[in-house]
């Protein structure tokens, strides 16, 4: 069988061959306004449809900033409302996911907090510090310190006693040991 | 840091949860106009009318929590 070819994907530059006005983001938007936007989502995420999907992407743990942004960027590829006007909506919209996680007890992730503290500094930070300071060290120096440190000393291994199994005397009259 | 647009725009919104909603003062006279104090959703910026719909929905939000 024939190797499929290397290269499957769009050639670069293949989604400007289409004429202008053939995308539905390069058609004026159908909702020009913050507003005109809002009243299209905020109804539609209460909606069945939607509902559900939204409480079970907040249960997955996706935080509700994500949530917003993919829901704003697919109304731009739609061709629903600009991309500035995505933007402008998306505070609106985590608070409402925030509101309808609330509503039905479901614990999320916002988003918005700082992961990383400032003052901690990783492990992976430390390790490559370390193996920088060792290269620079001197060979002599790395011997002395390899002279200092002590063996191990080996641990005595106690044998367990072992347990001979007597035959027990079987007679009417015999003792039990 | 979330570097998105969306994201500090919803971390930098300055909002007052404790202001309560305008209402429009009616007054008793026959011909007397209704005047509404607050302004039309149109006329305003857009950042307003986003602080405006996350104000109304945090309260909710807070109210809900509250019991």
């Amino acid at each position: 069988m024939a190797n499929p070819p290397p290269l499957q994907a769009a050639i670069p530059g293949q989604s400007m061959t289409d004429p202008v006005g053939g995308r539905p983001w390069q058609t004026p938007p159908q909702y020009a306004t913050v507003k005109d936007a809002l009243d299209f989502y905020i109804p539609r995420m209460t909606s069945d449809g939607l509902y559900e999907g939204l409480l079970d992407n907040m249960e997955l743990g996706i935080p509700l900033t994500i949530m917003a942004d993919s829901m704003q960027s697919a109304g731009v590829l739609q061709g629903k409302h600009t991309l500035d006007v995505g933007i402008l909506i998306m505070p609106v919209l985590i608070e409402m996911l925030a509101y309808l996680g609330d509503e039905a007890g479901v614990k999320y992730t916002m988003g918005t907090e700082k992961p990383i503290d400032d003052d901690k500094i990783s492990s992976t930070r430390v390790a490559l510090a370390m193996k920088s300071m060792r290269s620079k060290l001197p060979k002599a120096l790395e011997e002395k310190e390899d002279g200092i440190i002590p063996e191990e000393p080996e641990m005595m291994s106690e044998e367990p006693e072992m347990i001979e199994d007597k035959p027990q005397p079987s007679g009417l009259m015999a003792r039990k040991v | 840091m979330n570097v998105n647009p969306g994201v500090q725009a919803y971390t930098n919104l300055v909002i007052d949860e404790t202001a309560k909603p305008k209402n429009t003062i009616k007054k008793a006279g026959l011909l007397s106009r209704d005047k509404n104090t607050s302004t039309a959703t149109e006329e305003m910026e857009p950042i307003d009318v986003v602080r405006e719909y996350v104000t109304a929905i945090r309260r909710k939000r807070n109210s809900m929590k509250n019991g």
